[in-house]
């Protein structure tokens, strides 16, 4: 469904990606671990096309979408959710939904889309003429996830959604991501927590100095010297 | 002063409230959605004068209700033109602010330098949209200035519904609240940018065309209206629509009555007063965030 190409990619003269490879096939789940600040949402960016790699290539369903701009990769089905959130604080949380399904495909599918992110987060769906600037920290969360579902999307890019949150919030973030991967979308999941993460993942890649450096299932992972003594000091 | 002066002064004040509000609320919508600060603002204000005025007693001899409707249209495509050809190839160009900041002061420059060639230095003068006066409970007032503040204030009605009702004009709040939010939604950011400037564009004109008809058509004759408007708008809080319309009414006012106790050239040097000591004391405005 997705495939990165050896992509190099630089932030003015730093090189934070190298040679990056990765691929996510339909319907899977697949977790890019790795250290804070070592290019993983730098590659969700150059997915989303909000940077723009030096050189490989990125493809969706074969095509090849390193060189569209961003609003087209969303009307083809790959959503981006930032760390950061990037929510839109004084419109409410409908409006911000709404936003979320701005492109024209999604636009059909909104009351539909709508209905699913309420029945996923109904937390949302009793707030949802408030002002996204006072949802607490996990439905901020929510809510970003939510509106790049309104998206239609078929491709999910998810940057480190359990940051910051209680364990009890990352409980309900975690089965929300995982009921959606169930309804059919695939995920990269971003995360800094290996062991939660690399639960839900079909598959785990490590990013380290913004290289792959590890390929591979969950035990293959918690028996990598390299990754054990370096990451999990154990 | 009578009442009757009074109320002169009062209506003179809701006249060029009205025109600064309008003036205000293009100028703060572009910086607010784009943070880019339009020095062009008040060329298409003197152009939206000059292109009413060449669409009907200048040369097309249209009706003038015609040559004001007409006119709109014109002036949402020149504002179009002008994000796509001159703002958009600069702002992606990752050049940074200060660039955008002098192409539209030279925008600015041009659009005078422009009319001065087409329509030369000799004052031209608009008719009012409707001629002759109202006597209300006493107070006279003419029938151009009532309709012009019945125009400022559906404008601004319709303005506020659509920003706050309709898709396109969410889209512009949210592209104002977080543009990279935006992009990742998958909003086309430069679309947003062409419709606030072409809507801002317009909202210049109009005020153009409304005060021609009280203050003649000369290149540079939106210079002074621009620099006022933009005090209104640090008054009221850069990228605020309601604080540039409460800012607009309070600075109107004043300058009505400065006029008349003081004299009327006290208006700009009072306003840009106001500017320096705001800067210093309040510098986000009334209704803006800090920073």
């Amino acid at each position: 469904m997705l495939e990165v190409n050896k992509v190099d990619a630089f932030y003015d003269e730093i090189q934070v990606l190298k040679d990056v490879s990765l691929k996510v096939n339909d319907g899977e789940l697949v977790t890019l671990l790795g250290p804070n600040g070592h290019g993983k949402s730098t590659l969700l960016k150059v997915i989303s096309g909000l940077l723009r790699p030096s050189s490989g290539h990125v493809k969706f369903n074969g095509v090849e979408i390193d060189k569209l701009p961003s609003h087209k990769i969303v009307e083809m089905g790959i959503v981006y959710v930032s760390e950061e959130r990037h929510l839109f604080p004084d419109l409410t949380i409908m409006e911000n939904l709404k936003m979320g399904a701005y492109n024209p495909t999604a636009r059909r599918d909104e009351d539909t889309n709508a209905n699913y992110v309420f029945q996923l987060f109904p937390g949302l769906e009793q707030r949802k003429k408030q002002m996204a600037s006072t949802l607490s920290g996990g439905e901020r969360r929510m809510l970003a996830i939510g509106r790049g579902l309104m998206s239609s999307a078929k491709f999910l890019a998810l940057d480190e959604p359990s940051l910051g949150l209680a364990p009890n919030l990352t409980d309900d973030v975690f089965n929300g991501i995982s009921e959606i991967n169930k309804s059919g979308i695939s995920i990269l999941l971003v995360e800094q927590s290996i062991m939660r993460a690399s639960e839900l993942a079909n598959r785990i890649y490590f990013m380290e100095d913004g290289k792959i450096v590890f390929e591979g299932g969950k035990e293959e992972l918690l028996s990598n010297e390299h990754i054990k003594t370096a990451f999990l000091g154990m | 002063m009578n009442p009757e002066q009074f109320g002169g002064v009062l209506i003179c004040g809701l006249r060029i409230s009205a025109i600064y509000a309008l003036m205000a609320v293009g100028f703060t919508l572009v910086y607010g959605v784009g943070k880019i600060f339009n020095y062009a603002h008040g060329g298409f204000y003197t152009w939206g004068a000059y292109i009413a005025w060449f669409l009907s007693a200048g040369f097309c001899h249209l009706s003038y209700p015609i040559a004001f409707a007409t006119t709109i249209p014109i002036l949402f495509g020149l504002g179009i033109l002008f994000e796509r050809f001159f703002i958009r190839p600069v702002r992606w160009g990752g050049a940074g602010m200060m660039n955008i900041f002098i192409v539209t002061l030279g925008a600015a420059l041009f659009l005078d330098a422009l009319a001065l060639v087409i329509f030369g230095p000799i004052y031209k003068r608009l008719p009012p949209l409707l001629g002759g006066n109202l006597s209300l409970a006493g107070f006279v007032i003419s029938r151009h200035d009532l309709t012009l503040v019945a125009i400022v204030i559906a404008i601004t009605i319709g303005l506020i519904l659509f920003l706050g009702k309709t898709r396109e004009g969410t889209a512009m709040r949210a592209v104002s609240q977080d543009m990279i939010g935006a992009q990742i939604v998958g909003m086309p950011i430069d679309r947003v940018f062409a419709l606030t400037f072409g809507i801002s564009t317009v909202l210049a004109g109009v005020s153009g065309m409304l005060l021609a008809p009280r203050t003649l058509i000369f290149p540079g004759v939106g210079w002074p209206i621009f620099m006022k408007a933009f005090v209104i708008v640090v008054l009221g809080g850069m990228g605020s629509i309601k604080g540039s319309l409460i800012a607009a009414f309070i600075l109107g006012m004043l300058e009505a009555f400065i006029a008349y106790f003081i004299g009327g050239v006290w208006g700009l040097p009072i306003f840009c007063l106001v500017l320096l000591i705001l800067l210093v004391v309040r510098p986000q405005g009334l209704f803006g965030t800090a920073g």
